[in-house]
């Protein structure tokens, strides 16, 4: 073939998963009890979608597959074949082992045939053994599906006595092609890759696009394959002849470009060599299967020819185009391009470098005499307004909806609840909120975590639930919304709560100094110690005491914090407090020692210039009475030693540069993280800006204190300090043991 | 397609024959040193920098480098070569050490020379430097150029400038 399709396979790939993206939240979201057949429909689509992209692109193993999945997929939404729970799980499985045969596949390794093979067989197990539809079902309405119930029942006697062979009838693709079964003599091929040889030979006269093999007896090999070619079944017949005797040879000219031609049928032994006998061996049209067919027609919206064309003489070329049309409007339909992230970074890059331009001229211009400037800074202010408005368009790019996270949640709990015998009832809420790709990415984890342990530790069994008066089934509710500057996710249960006894107990079995008389808001946070966890046993969901701690981690790397409120026998509530983006901060510039730091507005809860007499010392370690609070002050000039005074003595308490400044023109800003408070001094509050973030470390290392940089309108770097270190020492009683334990 | 693979294949000949390796070399005080010319992005002129807290003394800060924070080194510190004066003749030379933007403050670019691997003398082991970070001493033109690996000298413990696994 002259078009090479391996580069459009990566695209196949992802649309692939979007598929079975799509295939499972339909699946979970799918009324067991009443279908609509809108969803059903959806359902059978992207799993169609699947195989169509398989088979342009040659991936037998998946095609066969899917072709089966497809086929039972759609007997139920033609009111075959009742939907059942357990049907529904299974779907669910076989769309897992597609993800996984799909990566596999993609990183061109050797996928695991036999898993698929036993989906397969699981899959049709169930359907043949499911009861079938009572033809009165309410939700069909239109005369089609009317006459299709009726239909069904005459289908479905054949799909219990004839076993597999009903299924490989659905046909769904239109490439010509040949079902091929031949006897070859067991001693030329002794093992696989003698008939991979021979296949490879095969595949000059079209595409093998699936095959299997078996001793027939001692001294012959069946073969059996699909073989996509534009040819006639005469000089297939010819050629073929060269490889196995004339009378072994079974030609069967279709238009199915799907294998896994049911291997009932085929291992019959082969009785004539006439393509007559053998298209009624291969093809046991039954009058409700051919209307399966046609009926599917319309669907699909491929308008060829659904049944087997004898002769297959036709051209390749058209159903092939059309396939990939089908492709493409898959994507049109998205109404979404697929772009590279880094190309979207590059251009979030250079519109953070147009605004720092724009910033730069637009000081510059302030310095001009006012006589000069009048248009100037009209013209200024345009470019202002519209490298913002560029620089939000830019960034929105990035933007995705947090359902990306959510959308893996019903599928979670469904399965989790179903493994611990819990009930739950999901809610979701505010999945259209925005956060920035990155963002999401990172939260992915914490979150699913975060649901995962609500259901294991948070709520009870139905029995015990019943018991404490509560409703069978479990309510975890998970919302997102936006806050201030960021975003506010929550994952609540109305469990049992948090046991404040055995977190107490277990912290200090940690060796954590933990008493009684600390308050719940003190208590929870245990939870995100590493190596902490109060479940009595560990189970494979949750328990090992490593997930909390990662959660908090995470949501601390992303510049969030996390909250925990619970209340005995009503149930936990965790909150995430994230950033909107990580590329943009919105911040306050301070000076010190003729420095400019950036701090981030969102850890700032006030600036103050306290008198004299409310600045104490408590142990040489400053603090500012503030209300009813002290809290501690920290010094930007003790801990990056910038005036010029020797480092030896710099690191405790005040001296002789901090009474430089003078203690009546103290100016402190007041940080807050997660409730706890640090005072930073400052010399001078400058300003409050939106800055664009930059890493230190893609060309330096990690510099305690600071947690990235920002290039300043005069194009000068200023570093953004890390609010949670500077709080973090000033609450280390001793700084030099701050210093070590921090610095 | 074709065409350029043979030039491709053609210059290799060529380097076969005589493999000369382009040298950028600077001066550090009355010291002359050369560094490989691949590892150099760009020449530039001295900028303000912004200082970084708890830094040695030749980790002169970081500049912006067209978006990107570029630390600056100043190599006379470093050695202890020259006074380390900033004017308006002080120049950064612009590294891109693995995938780092690193800048390097030198007292002047000098030229660019042409060396073949036997013009390269080992170097003798020096008391106050470790000679792991030189691939030798070269002689051009009566002037003696001690030839830096500034890659693995930028990348080494000793320089700070990337973490190691053990510090965070």
């Amino acid at each position: 073939m002259a078009l090479d399709l391996s580069r459009f396979a990566k695209a196949f790939f992802e649309e692939a998963q979007e598929h079975l993206y799509s295939l499972e939240s339909l699946l979970i979201a799918v009324n067991i009890h009443a279908p609509d057949d809108e969803t059903l429909n959806a359902i059978f689509r992207a799993v169609h979608s699947v195989k169509g992209g398989a088979a342009a692109f040659g991936f037998t193993s998946l095609i066969g597959f899917t072709h089966e999945f497809e086929s039972i997929l759609d007997r139920v939404r033609k009111r075959q074949l009742t939907l059942s729970k357990r049907l529904v799980d299974l779907c669910l499985s076989a769309s897992d082992i597609m993800r996984r045969h799909l990566a596999v596949l993609e990183q061109n390794q050797a996928p695991d045939l036999a898993e698929l093979a036993a989906m397969q067989t699981a899959l049709l197990d169930t359907a043949n053994s499911a009861p079938q539809t009572p033809t009165q079902s309410a939700t069909q309405t239109s005369s089609s599906a009317g006459s299709m119930a009726g239909a069904s029942t005459k289908s479905s006697t054949t799909q219990i006595t004839g076993g597999d062979k009903a299924n490989t009838l659905e046909i769904g693709n239109t490439e010509p092609a040949f079902h091929v079964a031949m006897r070859l003599p067991i001693n030329d091929y002794p093992h696989e890759a003698a008939i991979e040889e021979l296949l490879a030979d095969i595949h000059g006269l079209g595409r093998c696009v699936s095959h299997e093999s078996e001793s027939v007896d001692q001294s012959q090999l069946e073969l059996r394959f699909v073989l996509v070619a534009d040819i006639d079944a005469d000089e297939l017949r010819e050629s073929l002849e060269f490889l196995a005797p004339a009378d072994s040879i079974f030609i069967q000219p279709t238009m199915v470009a799907a294998p896994g031609a049911g291997s009932a049928s085929l291992s019959a032994p082969p009785e004539s060599e006439a393509d007559e006998s053998a298209y009624e061996f291969f093809a046991p049209l039954d009058e409700s299967d051919e209307a399966t067919s046609s009926e599917m027609s319309p669907n699909l919206a491929l308008g060829g020819p659904f049944q087997p064309v004898a002769g297959g003489s036709i051209n390749a070329d058209s159903p092939a185009s059309e396939q990939s049309d089908i492709a493409l409007a898959s994507l049109v339909d998205a109404s979404s391009i697929r772009v590279n992230v880094a190309k979207v970074d590059q251009l979030i890059n250079l519109v953070g470098e147009l605004v720092i331009a724009e910033a730069m001229l637009t000081e510059a211009a302030s310095v001009l005499a006012e006589t000069d400037k009048t248009h100037l800074s009209y013209a200024l202010s345009q470019l202002q307004r519209n490298t913002r408005e560029l620089q939000e368009s830019v960034l929105a790019i990035r933007m995705l909806p947090i359902s990306f996270v959510f959308s893996r949640l019903p599928r979670l709990t469904r399965d989790l609840a179903d493994r611990l015998g819990k009930e739950v009832f999901l809610e979701i809420h505010g999945e259209d909120t925005e956060l920035d790709k990155s963002v999401i990415e990172k939260i992915a984890d914490p979150l699913t975590h975060l649901v995962r342990n609500a259901l294991d530790h948070g709520i009870e069994s139905p029995e015990e639930r019943m018991r404490n008066g509560k409703p069978r089934a479990g309510c975890l509710s998970v919302r997102a919304g936006h806050q201030g500057g960021g975003i506010l996710l929550s994952v609540a249960d109305d469990g049992a709560g948090l046991n404040r006894d055995r977190i107490v107990a277990k912290a200090n079995e940690l060796g954590l100094q933990v008493t009684d008389k600390w308050s719940d808001d003190e208590i929870w946070p245990l939870i995100f110690t590493p190596g902490f966890s109060t479940a009595e046993s560990v189970s494979d969901v949750s328990g090992r005491g490593v997930g909390m701690d990662v959660v908090w981690q995470n949501v601390h790397a992303l510049g969030g914090n996390v909250d925990v409120a619970s209340r005995q026998g009503e149930g936990t509530i965790i909150t995430i407090r994230l950033p909107l983006t990580l590329a943009i901060l919105d911040g306050m510039s301070i000076k010190v020692s003729g420095e400019t730091y950036i701090l981030p507005l969102a850890h700032i809860s006030q600036s103050l210039q306290p008198t004299m007499d409310a600045i104490k010392t408590v142990n040489k370690q400053e603090v500012v009475q503030l209300r009813d609070e002290y809290i501690p002050i920290t010094s930007l000039k003790d801990l990056f030693n910038l005036a010029d005074a020797p480092a030896e003595n710099n690191h405790r308490g005040i001296n002789g540069q901090t009474d430089a400044i003078g203690k009546a023109d103290n100016l402190l800003v007041v940080l807050d993280i997660d409730g706890k408070r640090a005072a930073l001094r400052v010399d001078e509050l400058l300003g409050q800006h939106q800055v664009v973030l930059k890493s230190i470390e893609a060309n330096y290392r990690r510099v305690k204190g600071l947690s990235g940089a920002t290039i300043m309108g005069d194009g000068r770097v200023a570093f953004i300090l890390d609010a949670a270190y500077l709080v973090g020492v000033a609450h280390t009683v001793d700084t030099d043991l701050a210093a070590a334990q921090y610095g | 397609m074709q065409s350029f693979n043979r030039q491709h294949s053609d210059n290799k000949l060529d380097r076969k024959l005589v493999i000369l390796q382009e040298f950028l070399t600077f001066r550090l005080g009355d010291e002359e040193y050369a560094i490989d010319i691949l590892k150099v992005q760009e020449i530039r002129g001295y900028d303000a920098v912004t200082k970084i807290a708890n830094t040695p003394m030749f980790i002169k800060g970081v500049i912006n480098l067209r978006g990107i924070i570029v630390p600056i080194i100043d190599m006379r510190i470093k050695f202890n070569l020259g006074e380390a004066v900033y004017n308006e003749f002080t120049v950064v030379i612009v590294l891109n050490i693995g995938r780092r933007v690193i800048g390097v403050v030198v007292d002047s670019v000098s030229d660019v020379i042409s060396l073949a691997p036997d013009a390269i003398s080992p170097a003798p082991a020096f008391a106050q430097f470790d000679t792991k970070f030189l691939l030798g001493l070269a002689n051009s033109d009566g002037r003696l150029l001690i030839l830096l690996d500034i890659e693995r000298f930028m990348s080494s413990s000793e320089m700070a400038l990337v973490d190691d696994a053990g510090t965070s």
